[in-house]
């Protein structure tokens, strides 16, 4: 690693803690809904007029229905304003209706807080569709994503007595409050950012323009509200852009300090959810805990990717191109990235979209070195816990961590326990199907896209190039990551259906025995630490939830990645 | 090709319902409040 990369990983972590602890202590005050009194009057209108008591805790299966209810509301609207764009207004480039198979996939992909984006944004959608449709959805998915970290961390931290047994919160109430009171401000205040470093907003038409190349065609530069959905792309880990280009696109991205913020906007909600888990579960050193695994993994995976990038093509050096970092250049691979944010930014943005399951880029994971492109797909096939999405990173990451303790149980031939609660034959049930859903979605979807003519036929690399990108999107997909390798021409009612399906049941076939979990949990009574108690709060622990992951997570995919990015390595540095 | 496409919606939809159902019976939790420690 290169001194200025080793500096901007420094100074994103300092950044992150400062901004994660006080966010960490507000969603702390949520999650234990104690609220101050002028929140709760603004609240209570809304409350009212949707003929919903906050008050009313829901059991677990409650709660999950009330949760897909409103999600597949969420989807059929959004499936519908696709549909029906190019007869409402803001639509100034005259967009036509998508595509049914589209529609279907970008109506699944926002909901589930994926963001996959088969269709171009500037040349597909309205911007009503765009601000009513992705940007709304945005919040919700993501406030979807919180709320259910929110029911877990209840189901450690409660009694398990008196009227609440059993009972995890409510979901209306939760939805409304983290969107109000965290997701509306933060966002708000990171669009004036944006604004400021110069991300458009307006609902003007497309503007021609002659390019100073004097061309005989001109050029037509897209315009829209762009900012407002920016913010809430990065800080609710949604990932879809507005632009085609996504954050390589000037308009979405168009500084380094603005790269820096996005940055710090994908990891600092699941940053602080561990924060709030310490808090609520009463006991901070088990925050610190969860996330100083997902620090060391990150880490270690951004200190594998830099290197990688920054090493270059060795094809490229053997026909003696200067690959060599100076004052002038980067150096090392630069195809596919921006030259405004060199090596550096754009392998840490990388590491960070793809740990976290937000799946925004500034840079085209396909053209990077085998290894470098490896280093993401793997970050995503670990279940997208480094960190991870609002709210997902965290429940996946307590998934990993009851898998842990039951694994330590084993070992030292004790019932296992986490925070006080027993985990037993139900809890150990419902965590291996939390955790084999994703793999056997992404490993059989794949299967299923290498096999069929509609499946090969997307592919634009021949070789093992050809499978990672197949391997990569359904990765992408079942982890709800959304980012997209490139190459694959994943347009087509096969790659639309194939992957809306993981998309869906990568997101809600996990949610549900989530919940499941946290309603058992909830129902028990916390036990008192003994001396017998294994601590779940030192480095032992966290060394063994980091093989935990690690160990789940290598066993699913290392045949899958030895025929994609590690053939291909092995073959380009022959 | 509408009815298809929210057909397939709604069958995803029906499918994490079902699930959520069946995990609902899935080994009832029991009160571990008097449960002894190993």
């Amino acid at each position: 690693m290169t001194a200025s990369a080793a500096s901007l990983l420094a100074l994103f972590l300092a950044a992150l803690l400062l901004l994660a602890w006080p966010v960490g202590k507000f969603l702390a005050a949520l999650c234990n809904e104690r609220l101050p009194r002028w929140m709760q009057r603004i609240e209570a209108p809304l409350y009212k007029l949707a003929g919903i008591q906050p008050a009313d805790s829901m059991h677990w299966l409650s709660y999950a229905f009330a949760l897909l209810a409103f999600n597949a509301v969420g989807a059929i609207f959004l499936y519908a304003l696709q549909r029906l764009q190019g007869s409402l207004p803001l639509n100034p480039a005259a967009m036509g209706a998508v595509s049914p198979d589209s529609a279907f996939n970008s109506a699944v992909s926002f909901v589930s807080n994926t963001d996959w984006q088969g269709y171009g944004g500037e040349s597909t959608m309205s911007y009503l569709t765009q601000m009513l449709g992705f940007t709304v959805q945005n919040f919700f998915s993501a406030a979807t994503g919180i709320a259910v970290a929110f029911v877990l961390i209840r189901g450690f931290a409660r009694r398990g007595d008196g009227k609440s047994k059993g009972l995890v919160g409510n979901f209306w109430a939760d939805l409304t409050r983290i969107t109000l009171w965290l997701l509306v401000p933060l966002s708000f205040v990171l669009a004036l950012f944006f604004v400021g470093q110069g991300v458009i907003q307006n609902f003007d038409a497309y503007k021609t323009v002659q390019t100073v190349e004097a061309t005989a065609s001109a050029q037509v530069i897209a315009m829209g509200p762009v900012a407002s959905q920016e913010a809430i792309k990065m800080i609710g880990t949604n990932g879809g852009g507005f632009f085609n280009a996504n954050s390589a696109h000037p308009y979405e991205n168009p500084t380094a300090l603005s790269n820096l913020l996005q940055m710090i906007a994908i990891f600092l909600i699941p940053a602080a959810l561990c924060f709030a888990f310490g808090r609520v579960v009463g006991d901070r050193r088990q925050g610190w805990a969860v996330l100083a695994a997902m620090a060391v993994m990150f880490v270690a995976a951004v200190m594998v990717l830099m290197p990688a990038e920054q090493a270059g093509n060795p094809l490229l050096a053997s026909l003696g191109a200067d690959q060599g970092s100076s004052a002038l250049q980067s150096g090392g691979n630069m195809e596919g990235k921006e030259v405004r944010f060199g090596i550096d930014a754009s392998a840490l943005f990388a590491a960070i979209t793809t740990a976290a399951s937000c799946g925004a880029v500034n840079a085209m994971h396909d053209s990077f070195t085998p290894l470098g492109g490896m280093v993401p797909m793997v970050l995503m096939q670990l279940g997208e816990v480094v960190f991870g999405g609002v709210g997902s990173g965290l429940y996946g990451m307590l998934i990993f961590a009851m898998l842990a303790v039951f694994i330590a149980g084993l070992m030292i031939g004790r019932t296992p326990e986490y925070l006080g609660k027993k985990i037993e034959v139900r809890e150990m049930k419902l965590i291996s199907i939390a955790i084999l859903v994703t793999p056997v979605l992404v490993l059989a979807g794949t299967a299923v896209a290498v096999m069929a003519g509609a499946g090969k036929a997307g592919i634009a690399n021949p070789g093992a190039h050809g499978f990672s990108e197949i391997l990569y999107a359904l990765s992408s997909a079942a982890n709800n990551n959304g980012s997209a390798f490139a190459g694959l021409s994943a347009n087509t009612p096969f790659y639309n259906g194939l992957l809306g399906l993981a998309m869906w049941l990568g997101r809600f076939a996990v949610i549900v025995p989530v919940l499941a979990i946290a309603g058992s949990l909830a129902a028990k009574q916390r036990l008192p630490v003994t001396g017998g108690t294994l601590p779940t709060h030192g480095p032992l622990f966290v060394s063994l939830l980091i093989g935990t992951v690690l160990l789940v997570g290598l066993l699913n995919y290392v045949p899958a990645l030895a025929l994609g990015p590690v053939v291909e390595h092995l073959v380009l540095w022959k | 090709m509408d009815l298809v496409w929210m057909g397939a919606l709604l069958a995803l939809w029906v499918v994490v319902a079902a699930m959520a159902a069946g995990l609902d019976r899935l080994n009832a939790p029991k009160n571990v409040a008097g449960g002894e420690r190993p």
